[in-house]
């Protein structure tokens, strides 16, 4: 038997990128040849191999192909059709293109591309479909997959790594004062809800008062500056000025002791398929809040505040209450550890996939 | 502690009151914000101001060639530059395009534009720039703006001028300077390699010293394992000639019972050897030839019987003729050897051990010649014990006692009635003594178990 992971890019420090990453190595564990096949590697060291290379390696009967369906792709489509084996296909779920009509129109082609192939996807009848959650599993289900053939299991990620990474004393030190640090980790992307996230903050501050700080972490994208300038504009109009500390490209060391600096972490994204900065603020002890909106509430569980509104004083009211409840923040952190380590361990995970895949033994 | 629904339930009804009343409430006045420290500059990772969109154009043209175009497209695109569009920016330079040029192509390129950073002073430059690159008209363009503005460039031609020698006189002087400095250097270097000179002699001549006590040291511990090895080899010698010392004793030893041995075999030799006269020999026939018909009397046809100290079988032989069948043992090989080239049933061999082999209680006579014996009490024990076991019941005891020329090592005693005695003593019965000439006959017969005797009693 030989196993196949297909996807069109394969990125370091990316969630699906990860995820192909320890797919790969745990199936390489389990004895059985693995290769990785994309058209572009960045930031990889692990060897990778040209798709059209995939029927001749993987296409026997025997064989195994698991595709990460990420965005438009119709190559993965045509060498799907090509192998006789089994195929799996690893839904991460693709952004709505109605997001990104306003300040990203290539971005919101690809997307709608991408979201039209899903029904292609589908049509291929594959042997299993893996979702990241079950949000994103229904979505293959509403588009035809079959419900039995489903698997729901959490996508591999970096957190243990993240947690035995030394954090930036230097940032860890100038968070450490009075001010409460709200925490947004996320690229800077119109559905993560940054303007939301803006507006809840700032209704924090008139409502509850200084000293408060938000953390925004993440990656600008040029093609997204008319996103980024409206964010500033946002922070402008609320005169939150300094309040609001933007960390763009921050390594491993300052992500950490932005997790480890903060006292609470506030996501009002409106489409997510798993979301995994929520799994490592549960990890690494940080309160959650979070629009209950797409898989969030799923990847929260009890480990966080959900609220399905878009008021932003609720959020505001909450983050109030998470800053004044000792009680609130040991439940909720004693909660997201239990959770984590119930559904997002790296060994269940592991697990799940082998389960899934029928290679448990 | 498990987050109960309900408690949860609570905090969230409460929340959303508390959301509620704040919408209702004046906005709290704005605190200053926490101050930012050193380490969250506005520098990112890659070292690019993201957040800063404003520049002025000699911020962006004091660097020259590689640096200059990686600060273009930090400051304008916000990202580090890549190497293909890096390198053809600087063939631009190289091929004479100016700063204001490379700076224009970048700002207004698609990237540029969405990046939108804002760069004084720099449109003009550019529009100029590209005005020059018209054919025919660009080159009068050129012209023009360059005669234009050669009152500026020869303003700048003075003043680089005043510059340059300002600087020349500036360098003339720290050349100077750093001419006196290398000579202050010198000196020092010279004083620091004497001072290292010095520093090697003395740390020589000290090793020197503290050589000498270590080198008179080390010659007393050599005389002393000098004559520890010399006592050693003594001790060897010594023992190498004590060694050889035991080896000859030992081998003298040898050949002392290799003569002895010698000796012996040939006394016994002798012995054999020894002519009885005729009348002896003829009485001790005439003896025998009564005693065994003494024997014969009271042993039934077929009946075993064993002789200890056959001699050289004259007994066997009168035995024999009466019709006794009758084996012996006799301790002189040479006496056995005679016996047996008698055709006699004589084994070479100790008599007390032989019968010692027959403890079966199934020889119905045994005789014996006193004179066959040695050992003393001892002998005499062994025998009665013998006796008793290898005896039938009732079985009979004969000892001769005559003189045996050939024997002369026996040390049992020689005399019929004492044999007698000891012979009752032990426990035999019907103990007889027939006197015949020069010897006597013993016989006794054994009815029970045979008591043993004390060696005392002999």
């Amino acid at each position: 038997m030989k196993a196949a992971i297909l996807l069109p890019v394969l990125a370091r420090h990316d969630a699906v990128g990860n995820d192909a990453l320890a797919m790969a190595q745990i199936l390489r564990e389990r004895g059985i040849d693995t290769r990785i096949f994309c058209d572009v590697a960045v930031g990889v060291d692990a060897p990778v191999h040209a798709p059209a290379q995939l029927p001749g390696f993987a296409g026997g009967p025997d064989d195994l192909v698991i595709y990460h369906f990420s965005v438009g792709w119709p190559v993965a489509l045509d060498l799907l059709r090509k192998v006789r084996g089994q195929r799996a296909v690893r839904y991460h779920n693709i952004t709505p293109a109605a997001f990104f009509s306003e300040h990203g129109p290539e971005y919101a082609r690809a997307c709608a591309r991408g979201r039209a192939e899903i029904a292609r996807v589908v049509a291929l009848d594959c042997e299993r479909y893996l979702g990241d959650s079950r949000f994103n599993l229904d979505e293959l289900i509403e588009h035809g997959a079959p419900a039995s053939r489903g698997v729901v299991f959490a996508p591999f990620h970096r957190v243990e790594q993240l947690c035995a990474a030394p954090a930036d004393l230097a940032l860890l030190d100038e968070l450490d004062d009075d001010a409460f640090t709200v925490l947004m980790v996320g690229r800077i992307a119109p559905n993560k809800g940054h303007l939301a996230l803006i507006d809840a903050f700032a209704a924090h501050v008139d409502a509850h008062g200084d000293p408060a700080r938000l953390l925004i972490v993440g990656k600008s994208d040029p093609s997204l500056a008319g996103y980024a300038a409206k964010i500033r504009e946002r922070i402008t109009r609320h005169r939150l000025g300094d309040r609001v500390w933007w960390l763009e490209s921050i390594n491993e060391a300052r992500l950490k002791a932005a997790y480890l600096g903060s006292d609470a972490f506030l996501t009002l994204s409106e489409h997510e398929g798993f979301c995994v900065p929520v799994i490592e603020a549960m990890a690494l002890g940080v309160p959650v809040i979070a629009r209950a909106s797409s898989a969030l509430p799923e990847t929260v569980g009890e480990g966080g505040l959900c609220w399905d509104s878009e008021d932003p004083h609720v959020y505001a009211a909450s983050l109030a209450r998470l800053r004044d409840d000792a009680q609130l923040r040991h439940l909720l952190r004693s909660a997201a550890r239990r959770s984590y380590a119930r559904e997002f361990a790296p060994e269940v995970l592991r697990g799940r996939f082998l389960t899934a895949l029928g290679l448990a033994t | 502690m498990e987050p109960s629904d309900d408690y949860l339930q609570r905090v969230k009804a409460e929340i959303l009151a508390e959301a509620a009343a704040a919408q209702e409430r004046a906005p709290l006045p704005r605190r200053d914000p926490p101050p930012r420290g050193n380490t969250t500059s506005a520098l990112d990772a890659c070292g690019i101001e993201r957040n800063r969109l404003d520049y002025h154009i000699a911020e962006l043209t004091g660097e020259q060639y590689v640096a200059f175009v990686e600060q273009a497209y930090r400051a304008i695109l916000k990202r580090p530059g890549d190497e293909a569009g890096r390198n053809n920016q600087i063939n631009h330079l190289a091929r004479g395009a100016s700063k204001a040029e490379i700076l224009g192509n970048m700002r207004w390129s698609a990237e540029g534009r969405q990046v939108g950073v804002r760069i004084r002073g720099l449109l003009p430059r550019y529009l100029l720039a590209k005005l020059t690159r018209i054919p025919v008209v660009g080159h009068v363009i050129d012209w023009f703006a360059t005669l234009a503005g050669l009152p500026v460039l020869l303003r700048h031609q003075r003043s680089a001028d005043a510059v340059a020698a300002a600087r020349f006189g500036e360098l003339t002087a720290a050349m100077r300077a750093i001419g006196q400095r290398l000579d202050q250097l010198d000196v020092e270097l010279a004083t620091a390699g004497n001072a290292v000179a010095q520093l090697e002699q003395r740390v020589f001549g000290s090793a020197q010293l503290q050589q000498q006590p270590m080198d008179a040291r080390l010659g007393v511990v050599e005389t002393r394992l000098a004559d520890h090895i010399r006592s050693v080899d003594e001790l060897r010698h010594f023992f190498y000639a004590g060694n050889h010392w035991l080896t000859t004793v030992q081998r003298n030893f040898a050949d002392l019972e290799r003569i002895s041995d010698e000796q012996r075999r040939r006394i016994e030799l002798l012995v054999a050897g020894v002519n009885e006269s005729p009348e002896a020999i003829s009485a001790r026939s005439d003896r025998h030839a009564r005693w065994s018909a003494e024997l014969g009397a009271r042993l039934n046809p077929g009946a075993r019987v064993l002789d200890l100290g056959s001699g050289d079988g004259s007994w066997l032989a009168a035995l024999a003729a009466r019709g006794i069948e009758a084996s012996g043992i006799e301790s002189s090989t040479p006496l056995a050897q005679a016996a047996a080239a008698r055709s006699l049933a004589v084994a070479a061999g100790d008599p007390l051990a032989a019968l010692e082999r027959c403890s079966d209680g199934s020889l119905d006579a045994i005789t014996l010649s006193a004179a066959g014996l040695c050992g003393g009490a001892t002998a005499l024990l062994r025998l009665f014990d013998a006796t008793a076991r290898a005896l039938a019941r009732p079985g009979w005891l004969f000892v001769r006692i005559e003189a045996e020329p050939r024997r002369p090592d026996s040390d049992i005693a020689a005399d019929g009635a004492r044999w007698q005695a000891l012979l009752a003593a032990a426990g035999l019965d019907e103990v007889s003594l027939i006197e015949s000439g020069e010897g006597s006959l013993v016989i006794a017969r054994c009815m029970a178990a045979v008591a043993r005797t004390s060696p005392s009693s002999q």
